[in-house]
């Protein structure tokens, strides 16, 4: 192709800025085609008797795009740069997906992103409940459970929400999800989920929630359980004794007694490894954007010493933030 | 064939009868598409009049109502962008996405105020809007402009319904415009002549009934004020004179409170700002009655 001089591309520019100044058209800023960008860091302090992790820490800095493709995908990229045990930094994709668009009623999720297993598997590190996964999500999945594949779901037509995902994913593993919520009056909900996935893990989770739209009527409550059981090759971490499978669950409690002030209780129970563990959790949470949380826990091991552990995290948020999950 | 025909078109005349679905993001927009669709619309909206518009749940039971609707209403503007995208996507009806037939957002169309200028915008101002100030139905002429608006959308949901949406648009426009003049009558004759409010919400409404908004209690958008900041406002009222704070309903009662302590001669009102942001608050004018009268009742005071 003959190579245009630059004059000739300033004076055609011009020439299509005049032609749509007179149809009173204006110029969108390039950067409204930009993908929404977001980014953000946990700083950690921890103490406990003898762990070598002890001190001040980055543990993980993340990055997020999020943008319509085009009028049939919108996609998603979350980077994370996380501390591993060598004190070295990896970045690695920790979702990356496009969601289907112009289809009705269903969404087909296509590419590397945490599986509808349970609530605390698909969030990510900064949106924790605690300031560490429970117990049995570590042991069961690791970092967490993020295989490439497809993912199906759909509203069930009824009343009350009631979502059916399917995934196909790699080693053709398959997973069926079933999340329902109701509605308890105008001001508490109480969400059911029930998880499946071929070799093989399956989990049962309910959360409640208050949460006051009135002035005067109290202050948000959170109680939340997850129980699951499994063997997935390639994920778990902790195994259960004797080849047995890891079973455990997790309960915790939220209340809000203040202002963007919180207090937290959790108790985990690693059941097929004889593990406990007692925390509790004050949050402060100045703006949606920075978070000071504070963490002191216990744990019990049949094997091994009471281990006692307090960390301190502060948490901040640039750029995009999309809404949490409800 | 023939009769496949006829029941096709009786179908089809049926399904255009139904009445459209309406999903509001807040209450006032719901009371507005109410009484521009009247019965050949069914709306509910998704915040509470007792809630702050800024923080509501994307609570998935929404997305169930969103998935069977014909049209979402919001203020847009960034209001609703914590909560509303969530339920729709959620949703999976491509019919209401953001920018499809089925989606209007009123704020930008209605001509937006204190658009922040230059590039020095940045968080460390707080929860700043871009786009400016979302809080514009709240002004009772921009409010009869929705209500066009509205009618327009629906019209172009439903054209068969198109006059009767444009007539009950027009009705409501006009009461609303011959009410608005009396209640600047009212303002006027209470002889107040400046406000606080706790954020900025109430911009649009004083503009239009001629108060002028001296300066808000909360330090920056969506910072909640020390007393030490509140003392600083208090000083600021106490020089010119200014006795009239407005604190809306859906925040902390406390700071109504404490600036009552800390300026006992200040006429402090808690009030609703939302359609249904009390029980007796049925419609948006019964809002603006209601904001009148805590005006004119602080202005009766020697």
């Amino acid at each position: 192709m003959k190579k245009r001089a630059p004059l000739q591309w300033i004076l055609a520019g011009i020439a299509g800025m005049a032609a749509a100044a007179a149809y009173g058209q204006t110029f969108p800023s390039p950067r409204a085609m930009n993908p929404n960008i977001g980014a953000n860091f946990l700083f950690q302090g921890q103490k406990t008797a003898s762990d070598p992790g002890d001190g001040f820490h980055v543990p993980e800095a993340e990055f997020s795009f999020k943008s319509d493709v085009d009028p049939y995908f919108t996609a998603n990229m979350i980077f994370s740069v996380a501390e591993t045990a060598t004190g070295a930094y990896e970045i690695s994709p920790e979702e990356v997906y496009a969601d289907t668009i112009a289809i009705p009623r269903i969404t087909f999720r296509i590419g590397k992103f945490y599986s509808f297993f349970g609530k605390q598997n698909r969030l990510h590190t900064h949106a924790y409940p605690f300031i560490d996964a429970p117990l049995i999500s570590t042991a069961l999945f690791g970092e967490g459970f993020n295989p490439s594949g497809i993912q199906a779901s759909a509203l069930l037509p009824l009343d009350f929400f009631s979502e059916l995902t399917v995934e196909g994913m790699q080693n053709f593993r398959t997973l069926a999800h079933l999340r329902t919520l109701f509605d308890l009056g105008d001001f508490s909900t109480l969400e059911l989920g029930a998880s499946g996935v071929t070799r093989w893990a399956y989990g049962v989770d309910a959360t409640f929630k208050f949460r006051p739209t009135d002035r005067g009527q109290g202050r948000r409550i959170n109680l939340a359980g997850e129980w699951m059981s499994g063997q997935l090759d390639g994920f778990t971490t902790l195994p259960g004794p004797d080849g047995l499978p890891t079973r455990g669950y997790v309960v915790y409690g939220q209340y809000e007694f203040a202002q963007q002030t919180y207090g937290q209780y959790r108790f985990d129970n690693l059941i097929s490894n004889s593990q406990t563990r007692h925390g509790i959790l004050l949050g402060y949470a100045p703006t949606e954007f920075s978070v000071l949380r504070l963490q002191a826990d216990r744990a019990f091991a049949t094997a091994g010493p009471v281990e006692n552990r307090v960390i301190a995290q502060l948490n901040f948020t640039i750029g995009f933030h999309p809404a949490h999950d409800y | 064939m023939k009769q496949l025909l006829v029941l096709l078109m009786i179908l089809s005349a049926s399904r255009a009868q139904a009445a459209l679905k309406v999903v509001a993001s807040v209450t006032d927009l719901k009371s507005l598409v109410q009484l521009v669709g009247k019965d050949q619309v069914e709306v509910e909206s998704i915040g509470k009049g007792t809630q702050d518009p800024h923080f509501i749940d994307a609570k998935p039971s929404f997305m169930t109502r969103v998935a069977k609707a014909n049209l979402v209403v919001c203020i847009g503007l960034g209001l609703e962008d914590a909560w509303l995208n969530s339920v729709i996507e959620g949703a999976r009806n491509p019919d209401v996405r953001m920018n499809a037939k089925g989606y209007l957002a009123v704020g930008p169309k209605l001509g937006p105020e204190q658009i922040p200028q230059g590039s020095a915008l940045s968080r460390s101002q707080g929860d700043v809007h871009p786009e400016g100030n979302p809080h514009l139905l709240l002004d009772p002429k921009r409010y009869g402009e929705a209500a066009t608006l509205v009618a327009s959308k629906l019209a172009e949901l439903d054209p068969a319904h198109a006059e009767f949406f444009f007539k009950n648009a027009d009705g409501f426009r006009k009461s609303l415009e011959q009410k608005t003049a009396s209640w600047k009558a009212r303002v006027v004759k209470s002889g107040v002549k400046r406000a606080v409010t706790y954020h900025r919400t109430l911009d649009y409404f004083l503009k239009r009934m001629g108060i002028e908004l001296l300066t808000v209690l909360e330090p920056k958008p969506g910072i909640a004020p020390s007393v030490n900041h509140l003392s600083t406002v208090i000083e600021k009222m106490k020089a010119n004179g200014t006795r009239l704070v407005l604190v809306e309903n859906f925040f902390n009662p406390d700071v109504a409170r404490k600036v009552k302590e800390l300026y006992p001669e200040a006429e402090v009102r808690l009030v609703p700002v939302s359609v249904e942001g009390a029980p007796e608050m049925p419609a948006m004018e019964s809002v603006f009655e209601n904001l009148v009268k805590a005006i004119e009742t602080a202005g009766a005071k020697p």
